[in-house]
């Protein structure tokens, strides 16, 4: 019971960690190509040793062995029987190394009493057990049998020692490798982690910059090395970049700011004109056509300098919350003659109650801005719909909607989609739109309503 | 100090001679016996269910008798036994349990021996008939060993030309070789 108790938080913690090595790819990719070299190279290193010792010695050992064995061979095909035997007995005797044996179908000669069974005959030997009758115990030697004219002839040699060698060198090599690799997995994960620990600080910082965060900057550390070179460099980029959005930002507003003046003064004299040509009874609608267009040049004018001024806004402390309800009754109440106008027909939906953290008058804009573009756009005899969700609101429209690869760049200032040049506008809506959502933590997506445009605003929950 | 000496050499020698002659009587009482060996190693195997492990001949109260000892696994039981050469009668039994609270009192060597021996085609009676066969002398001790993997029976035979070991193999039945020096 209390082994299963802890068995399942750690079971899931190693599939976690299973999970977590297979997704982060390249650390274990890295710990295992490491880990695999490390290995062949112990490996390598054990199988030269074990070559030039162990190997060396028993290699030695068959040699001298088959030799004496043919040697034997040769001396019993050339000697007579009992010069055969007086010589064999004295190379028997003398050997230390090697246990002589030979046994005719009437005596035995030589250090055993009888033939081992399942023994091998010469060159290919075996091991097999013999009695030590001065020790009282067991030996495992390895050796061969050789038939002669004379009977057969066993050599062995006691190779115990050489044996036990053997195993021990097995057994350490085996733990030596398990060592290895032991030390292949952490060291290897340790310096991927940390090769790649650094990596994602880079990967993060892309992300924030990508996000809008144009002061995000690497940050790099005193060691001077490859990655702090990158870091520096790509510091370098941003800053740059960010010099540049600034330099843009700043002509359209300082074209904004300077010609708003001139282009107001224009107006009076415009409007000074107009009263002129009225009292003297002139014809006015030259003047007064000069001054809707030179409205809409102010207006648009007004909006660039306040989408800059959203943007460099910070969430402010004088967010209050917001009944999104209320915020886009209003904006429908609004709007309705316009769309009525289009002959076109808005439904408002959704339930009550779905309350953001914001400035009314900013979401109201952004509301109001949405639906002028659906109405805009959608053409005649078109639906409207706004609906309220858990989470912020949706509007769509059953026009023709906005192609998949122009969805990014109507949110640029001045865009404006090729089909709809026709229609007035400055291309300055929808920037503005997204521009208090992001004031407001909020993201902004555009999809497909099958047919037409579906516009998707989520605040975030955790402001609720 | 030659004294001692003396007596040290005198021991040496009643000792050595008292040796010969334990041989010799136990020779002697094996020739005599009306309840054979091969008698005792049956009725032991029977009766017990076991697999003997040792045997000597023994002597108690001044009546020769054949020494077994049994292990029967089954019932983790080991049980040293006393025959009467005359006529196979248990003089003694003394049995002792094998494990005292789970724990086993056989060491590995052991336990592998019999593990061995109980898998092996090996027959106790067989190898006893073929050594008198092929030796023509009289058993007086054996048992069973294992040493360096292998399980074996350790025989001590005795003829007129004085003791004989022959060590059988049980997995194989065959002789392992004897190097003598």
């Amino acid at each position: 019971m209390v082994m299963s108790r802890y068995l399942k938080p750690s079971a899931a913690w190693v599939t976690e960690w299973w999970k977590n090595s297979c997704q982060a790819s390249s650390v274990w990719r890295l710990t295992r190509l490491y880990t695999s070299l490390l290995l062949l190279v112990v490996g390598i290193l054990l199988v030269v040793l074990y070559q030039l010792s162990v190997g060396q010695i028993s290699r030695n050992q068959s040699t001298q062995m088959n030799h004496l064995a043919l040697q034997q061979k040769l001396l019993a095909e050339e000697l007579n029987q009992s010069d055969f035997i007086r010589q064999f007995e004295l190379q028997a005797g003398s050997s230390r190394q090697y246990i002589l044996s030979l046994i005719t179908t009437d005596n035995v000669y030589g250090q055993l009493n009888s033939v081992p069974k399942n023994i091998s005959s010469c060159p290919d030997t075996a091991r097999f057990p013999i009695w030590l009758d001065r020790y009282d115990e067991i030996r495992l030697i390895s050796g061969c049998s050789q038939v002669l004219p004379q009977g057969t002839m066993v050599i062995a040699t006691d190779d115990e020692s050489l044996y036990d060698l053997q195993h021990q060198f097995i057994s350490a090599s085996l733990i030596a490798l398990l060592l290895a690799l032991l030390l292949g997995i952490s060291t290897g994960l340790l310096f991927s982690h940390r090769v790649l620990k650094r990596i994602n600080t880079f990967n993060s910082i892309a992300q924030r910059v990508e996000a809008g965060e144009m002061t995000a900057r690497v940050p790099v550390s005193n060691k001077a090395d490859e990655y702090d070179h990158m870091a520096l460099h790509i510091n370098t980029m941003l800053s740059r970049l960010e010099d540049s959005f600034h330099a843009i930002a700043g002509v359209t507003d300082a074209i904004a700011h300077d010609l708003r003046t001139p282009l107001g003064h224009l107006r009076q004299q415009i409007e000074q004109g107009l009263i002129d040509a009225h009292n003297s009874g002139s014809d006015t609608q030259n003047l007064e056509q000069m001054l809707s267009r030179l409205d809409a040049i102010l207006f648009t004018f007004k909006a660039m300098l306040e989408l800059t001024r959203l943007e460099q806004k910070q969430q402010s402390s004088s967010f209050k919350d917001v009944d999104l309800q209320i915020v886009i009754n209003d904006a429908a109440d609004l709007i309705l003659p316009v769309i009525e106008d289009n002959q076109q027909h808005l439904t408002v939906s959704g339930k009550a109650g779905c309350v953001v953290t914001g400035d009314a008058t900013l979401l109201f804009r952004a509301v109001y801005n949405l639906l002028e573009n659906a109405s805009k756009y959608a053409g005649e005899h078109t639906q409207i719909g706004v609906e309220i969700t858990d989470h912020g609101f949706i509007i769509c429209d059953s026009g023709p909607g906005i192609p998949d690869n122009e969805k990014d760049k109507v949110f640029q200032r001045l865009y404006r989609i090729e089909e709809s040049r026709s229609i007035a506008g400055f291309g300055i809506g929808l920037p503005l739109v997204r521009a208090i959502v992001r004031l407001h933590d909020a993201q902004i997506s555009l999809q497909d309503n099958h047919p037409g445009l579906k516009v998707v605003v989520n605040f975030n929950t955790a402001e609720q | 100090m030659k004294f001692t000496k003396l007596i040290c050499a005198a021991l040496a020698i009643t000792s050595f001679s008292a040796v010969a002659d334990d041989d010799a009587l136990t020779v002697l009482a094996l020739k005599r016996a009306s309840f054979s060996l091969e008698q005792a190693v049956e009725k032991v195997t029977n009766d017990y269910q076991g697999q003997i492990i040792e045997f000597e001949v023994d002597d108690h109260d001044g009546q020769s008798s054949y020494e077994i000892e049994v292990i029967n696994l089954q019932k983790e039981e080991k049980y040293k036994l006393q025959l009467s050469m005359a006529d196979g009668a248990v003089l003694e039994e003394k049995s002792r349990s094998l494990s005292t609270l789970g724990f086993s009192r056989l060491d590995d060597d052991e336990y592998l021996a019999l593990k061995e021996l109980e898998t092996s085609q090996f027959s106790l009676p067989a190898a006893i008939a073929q050594l008198r066969e092929q030796y023509k002398a009289e058993l007086v001790e054996f048992e069973l060993e294992n040493e360096k993997g292998i399980t074996f029976y350790k025989f001590k035979l005795m003829d007129q030309q004085g003791r004989k070991r022959v060590i059988v193999d049980v997995e194989t039945g065959e002789m392992i070789p004897i190097m003598k020096h």
